[in-house]
C-alpha cells in the first residue's frame, strides 16, 4: 500500500508522507482503502493543477480535445448507425457543395451476394451498444472537473 | 479510434488527405465509410479549436487558490 503514496505529487508527499506511512500501518489492506489511495492522488494532482496557470490551461486543452474527439466518435457512430437503417444504399453527407463523408451498404450486407460476417442488425445493434459508451463516457468527461474539485473551505 | 470503431462495425473506412488516403479494410466487412478532405480538415480544426477554446477560457478565469 505504501507503493500508492508514489502515485501522489511531490508537494503532497513532502508534506503528508510520514503522517500517511503511519496511518496506512495501522490500516488493513482491502480494497475499499486502495481505492481510496487512488481517488486520493487523483484529487491531489487536481489540486496541484489548479494551483499552476500554465499546468490547469494545459490541463483545459487536454480535455477540450478530449471532448471533441468523442463528440466526432458520436458523429460517426451516428452516421453508421443513419446509413445502416436507411433505406438507400447510399447515405451522402454534405454541407451545401462540399463532401463531408459517404456511408454505403455493400450489395453483400442487403443479401444480394455472399453473407458478411456482421448482418445488418448485429451492425446496428453494435453501433448502438457503442453511441451509448460514448454518450456516458461524453458525460463523464463533461462532469469530470466538477467531480475531482475540492470543495471550499 | 476511427480504426478501431471500423475494426469492431466491420466496416471497409477510406480517409481522404489530401491528393493521399488511407484505407483500411477489416476481415468480413460489410459496409463503406469514406471522409473526404473536408472532414480531415474539419475534424483537426474542430479538434485543435475545442482545445485551444478550453485552455482560453481557462487562462483567462484563472485565479490563484485562497
Amino acid at each position: 500500500m505504501r507503493l500508492l503514496l508514489r502515485l501522489y505529487p511531490r508537494s503532497w508527499r513532502r508534506r503528508y508522507e510520514r503522517e500517511m506511512e503511519v496511518l496506512l500501518e495501522d490500516l488493513r489492506a482491502d480494497t475499499g482503502v486502495l481505492l481510496d489511495l487512488a481517488v486520493g492522488a487523483v484529487i491531489a494532482y487536481a489540486t496541484v493543477v489548479r494551483g499552476n496557470r500554465v499546468l490547469n490551461t494545459a490541463a483545459a486543452f487536454v480535455h477540450g480535445v478530449c471532448v471533441a474527439v468523442l463528440l466526432q466518435a458520436i458523429a460517426f457512430v451516428i452516421l453508421v448507425l443513419a446509413g445502416n437503417n436507411g433505406a438507400g444504399i447510399l447515405l451522402p453527407v454534405s454541407i451545401g457543395p462540399v463532401h463531408i463523408a459517404t456511408f454505403w451498404r455493400s450489395t453483400a450486407q442487403l443479401g444480394l451476394e455472399v453473407a458478411p460476417l456482421l448482418p445488418a442488425t448485429a451492425v446496428g445493434l453494435t453501433a448502438s451498444a457503442m453511441l451509448a459508451v460514448l454518450m456516458v463516457a461524453l458525460a463523464t468527461f463533461l462532469a469530470l472537473p466538477r467531480l475531482v474539485r475540492t470543495p471550499a473551505r | 479510434m476511427l480504426f478501431l470503431f471500423s475494426s469492431i462495425l466491420t466496416l471497409k473506412l477510406g480517409v481522404e488527405v489530401g491528393p493521399a488516403g488511407i484505407s483500411f479494410t477489416p476481415p468480413g466487412c460489410c459496409g463503406h465509410v469514406y471522409l473526404y478532405d473536408a472532414a480531415t480538415v474539419g475534424s483537426l480544426v474542430f479538434t485543435a479549436g475545442c482545445g485551444a477554446g478550453a485552455a482560453v477560457w481557462k487562462f483567462r478565469r484563472w485565479r490563484p487558490a485562497r
